[in-house]
């Protein structure tokens, strides 16, 4: 767990952005209302969510029937893992949602993996939730969908019998809960052998209009039991982590060739939308809520800054770092300024700006945050090829004259690369401003 | 705590410190410029967290199981990836490497993956590994001014291979040609004889038989003198046998004869220029490419390949490389526009390419050059399948030189046993050039320290030499001297100065006293002698 530095030697430890901050840690910071055009209260209301002052309400009898799939996408460090932590924690209240958190990266192979796999996982998390609640379901419809998994386990173990070993077992354990073994029992299956997984993944496949309807019931009387007990007025799932599944091609393949399957389950669903598919907004539109998850707006269109941004990221950098560890305010804001309002990107700069500091002056002066400027912009520079600077050439044209860049391929692997950071609902991008210190930068584009 | 210097490596070395400070996690890459800072930066780091465990990894040769095996036994401290090149090559490792990202991050474990300088592998890590790539703590190129770097002995004397035949096959063939050429109870017509004698001297030659044949066409050139078509090729074989000994002014006299009677022929011109190039007198072999070229336009003509290369190795050899580069350019857009990637004639001017780069010490790309003739991937293992060629060869005993000016000599041996294999497979283990790649491999154990096979294959290397080109030929005498070094560094002082000795004055009798080979020679023999 980080603590706070107060001396350089702990500063790489506060800076750590592996670790996901969510509300109630001393480092979270909220960045409401600094994120240009994109409010909070967008999310909330593609959730069908009445806000009423500090107050979040989901009214289950207008919107029980009207359920939503809510992609929520962003560019990578702009901090969406820590608001959606935010989100679940403000949403997860009787009032409004019962909250169940599938973190993709940790409960899946991330190799392997298919849309079949996460219903399987989202089935698991959330019979898990409602045992640790001990919330009473109605043994009927349990039995039923007991039977029906009992009976789906048992076609697939047909389809690949022959391969020793191979058979997925089913505990003789009784009881309502006895779903979440062969949850278990499936998941495992999932993550074996290719061939393996293959079987289970088609036997569900072939049998999808049964299985979404077993899905829907158990949503649907999980929500009923949810009210009875006072936990939640639905359920929500909230689907985190899509974008470390191993390739594109993957990724692409959850979301896009299995539209139609997701249309068929019937539950609140928030996926975060992995960088490389917001190009495929318009066709998941059709269908689904698309919202973009931007940098905070560090710097107006005009070029002016921003000062409650600004503000907002001195706070974020003092919960971590001590302020007297820098060696003016204007240290912390010129790097605030180069990290074009990611983050990461921050965290990154001051990170880079210790390793250059001097230990006897125990500062991070301006000089060593030069040195690191230099350093990253050279780096991040180094890569990038001849039509992705005629590009970066154009985009800073465009936001001269006002105009809006065009998207395409190129425009694309920027934006994976932060190389452009993205504002607003992505219609203004800009630069990464630490490219602007690189010697390639000053060659080809202001030809310095 | 270490020596502190101020130099570029050792501010590099101190950012890295820092960068790792704290027990937590840190991935780290090094890209190095000479293999021995591998070595360099542990020490460093491990003097400067004592408190720190470490292991050290090599992935080549190893499963991801293993691997990950190594790296869970440690709790806390340093993993030292040696090759991470070869991880970020192989899907079988990087793909569950990515994914375990989040699982290594958990612990205070600081993974310093160490890169040779490529930046086409370090493009690697950003494409092959994301999910590092995404909490990368600092990433250094280490710039080394040891001026150590430079390997002890001296790269043997390399042919070319292009061209070879299998060796029970071409000595089967020789045997056949000569008995038929020397059966005087068989007449033979004067076509028939010249087909022999022209196919007599591509089976010696290929089979590495260069004194056998230098004898069999001086003897035979006496017997045609009346028929004077037949003893203008003749002379042209017996100039080539004369070249490959290393005896060019005999090859320069007997081509300038040959070119009184028969005018300018694209041939004896071809192997004059290269002669003349062998000696060094390239305003000779300018003028005489010149003179053959100036009428005809040559863009488009086949018949002028090989005097081009003859042009562009002398330009390599002058140390005009701009120039030779832009020619092979040239000559490799028209070749690479009109046939498919990876023919002869297009692998040819490869090699050519990868030769200006290896000689100017741009060795990525001199690499990538040999890659794409070999198919490998960067940093990827030669795979067992892998359709053999003379080029692929000859491009995998360049890459082991690469591997080896960048001081990664445990690599080059590795390309160098393999590429043994492979060829002895197919050529045979006498063939001449299984000695040469045998006197690499044992330079490359020389720098490792294995100085008993270093030694075993420097002999064997001048026992094949000797019946090759006989005893007085720069090959025998660089054999010579890397028998001296390794006699040297096992203390065999007396013995060694035996050798340098002989390697000073065959040099000079063969190269001259000025020949940069000599001088080598010579300063290893007086390091013998003030080592007393």
């Amino acid at each position: 767990m980080s603590k706070k530095a107060l001396t350089l030697s702990e500063i790489n430890q506060a800076v750590n952005f592996d670790e996901p901050i969510g509300p109630g840690h001393e480092f979270f910071t909220d960045f409401s209302q600094v994120r240009g055009d994109f409010e909070e209260r967008i999310v909330y209301a593609n959730l069908n969510v009445d806000i009423n002052g500090e107050q979040l309400t989901y009214n289950h009898a207008i919107n029980g029937a009207n359920k939503v799939t809510f992609f929520l996408g962003g560019m990578r460090g702009s901090g969406k893992t820590s608001e959606l932590l935010k989100y679940t924690q403000k949403l997860h209240q009787d009032d409004c949602f019962f909250c169940v958190t599938c973190n993709i990266d940790e409960g899946l192979d991330l190799n392997n993996l298919e849309y079949m796999d996460i219903l399987v996982f989202q089935l698991e998390k959330l019979t898990e939730a409602l045992k640790a609640r001990d919330v009473r379901m109605d043994r009927e419809v349990m039995t039923a969908l007991n039977n029906w998994f009992s009976e789906t386990v048992r076609e697939i173990n047909k389809s690949i019998k022959g391969e020793a070993g191979a058979e997925i077992g089913i505990e003789a354990e009784t009881g309502i809960w006895r779903i979440l073994k062969i949850l278990g029992s499936l998941k495992l299956g999932m993550s074996g052998s290719i061939e393996r997984a293959t079987s289970v993944r088609n036997t569900l496949k072939n049998r999808f209009d049964d299985f979404a309807r077993q899905f829907n019931l158990f949503v649907e009387e999980a929500n009923n039991s949810i009210r009875k007990h006072g936990l939640g007025q639905e359920i929500l799932f909230v689907i985190d982590g899509l974008e470390k599944t191993m390739t594109v091609d993957t990724r692409r393949k959850i979301i896009m060739d299995e539209t139609n399957r997701i249309r068929q389950i019937n539950a609140n669903t928030l996926f975060t939308l992995p960088i490389e598919l917001m190009k495929e907004r318009q066709i998941l539109q059709q269908y689904f809520f698309v919202e973009m998850f931007p940098f905070v707006k560090i710097v107006d269109r005009n070029g002016q800054r921003v000062p409650e941004a600004f503000s907002r990221f001195r706070q974020f950098v003092f919960r971590r770092v001590d302020e007297s560890l820098f060696e003016s305010e204007e240290v912390v804001n010129e790097a605030v300024y180069y990290s074009g309002g990611s983050p990461r990107e921050l965290l990154k700069i001051i990170k880079m700006s210790n390793v250059y500091s001097d230990r006897s002056q125990g500062v991070i002066t301006m000089t060593a945050l030069h040195q690191a400027l230099k350093r990253l912009a050279n780096q991040t520079a180094q890569f990038i090829e001849p039509t992705q600077w005629i590009r970066i050439k154009e985009v800073i044209q465009n936001n001269e004259n006002q105009r809006v860049t065009t998207f395409d391929e190129i425009v694309q692997g920027l934006l994976e690369r932060i190389i452009l950071m993205e504002y607003n609902d992505g219609t203004f991008k800009r630069v990464n401003p630490v490219l602007e210190l690189s010697d390639a930068y000053r060659q080809l584009i202001t030809g310095a | 705590m270490p020596t502190v210097n101020s130099s570029p490596e050792h501010e590099e070395l101190h950012l890295l410190s820092r960068a790792v400070e704290g027990d937590m996690f840190h991935f780290v890459v090094v890209q190095w410029n000479y293999f021995s800072q591998i070595e360099s930066t542990r020490s460093f780091l491990r003097a400067q967290f004592r408190k720190r465990k470490v292991v050290s990894i090599r992935c080549r040769g190893n499963t991801y199981e293993k691997i990950m095996r190594k790296i869970n036994s440690l709790d806390q401290g340093f993993v030292f990836v040696e090759d991470f090149d070869h991880l970020l090559s192989n899907p079988d490792l990087y793909a569950g490497f990515n994914q375990r990202r989040g699982m290594l991050a958990r612990r205070p474990v600081t993974v310093v993956a160490f890169l040779p300088p490529m930046d086409s592998i370090l493009q690697l890590c950003e494409k092959n590994l994301p999910d590092w790539w995404s909490v990368l703590t600092l990433r250094t190129t280490l710039e080394y001014t040891d001026t150590g770097r430079y390997p002890i002995g001296d790269f043997p004397f390399c042919l070319s291979s292009i061209n070879i035949w299998p060796d029970t096959r071409t000595r089967y063939r020789a045997d056949r040609m000569i008995s038929k050429l020397k059966d005087s109870s068989v007449v033979l017509s004067g076509s028939l004889k010249g087909e022999l004698l022209a196919r007599l001297s591509e089976a010696l030659m290929s089979g590495g038989f260069f004194k056998e044949g230098e004898t069999f066409f001086r003897e035979y050139l006496t017997k045609v003198s009346a028929d004077s078509e037949l003893y203008l090729k003749i002379q042209i074989y017996l100039a080539r046998f004369k070249h490959q000994l290393g005896k060019y002014k005999e090859e320069a006299e007997l081509l300038e004869e040959a070119m009184k009677s028969a005018g300018h022929q694209l041939n004896i011109i071809e192997s004059l220029a290269h002669a003349y190039a062998e000696m060094g007198e390239f305003a000779v072999v300018d003028k005489l490419i010149d003179k053959y070229t100036l009428e005809r336009p040559v863009t488009h003509n086949f018949d002028l390949e090989r005097l081009m290369r003859v042009k562009a190795l002398s330009l390599i050899r002058r140390g005009r490389f701009s120039e030779a580069l832009e020619l092979i350019n040239n000559r490799l857009q028209l070749f690479e526009w009109l046939f498919r990637e990876g023919t002869g004639l297009n692998n040819r001017w490869l090699l050519l390419q990868g030769e200006c780069y290896l000689q100017t010490g741009q060795y990525e790309k001199a690499l990538l050059i040999y890659n794409r003739i070999t198919g490998r991937q960067p940093g990827a293992e030669v795979s067992e399948n892998q359709y053999y060629s003379e080029y692929i060869s000859e491009a995998n005993r360049k890459c082991a030189q690469v591997w080896f000016e960048w001081g990664d000599f445990q690599r080059a041996a590795e390309i160098l046993r393999e590429e043994r294999l492979n060829f002895r497979s197919i050529f045979g283990k006498n063939h001449v050039l299984m000695t040469t790649m045998g006197a690499f491999l044992g330079l490359a154990y020389l720098q490792l320290g294995y100085l008993e096979k270093a030694e075993k294959l420097f002999s064997e290397a001048m026992q094949s030499d000797i019946v090759s080109f006989g005893e007085a030929h720069p090959a025998v005498a660089t054999d010579l001297l890397n028998l001296g070094v390794v006699s040297l560094q096992s203390g065999e002082k007396k013995r060694a100065a035996g050798f340098l000795s002989s390697a000073t004055s065959l040099f000079g009798k063969v190269l001259g006293r000025s020949h940069p080979k000599t001088r080598n020679a010579k300063l290893w023999l007086e390091k013998v002698s003030s080592a007393g």
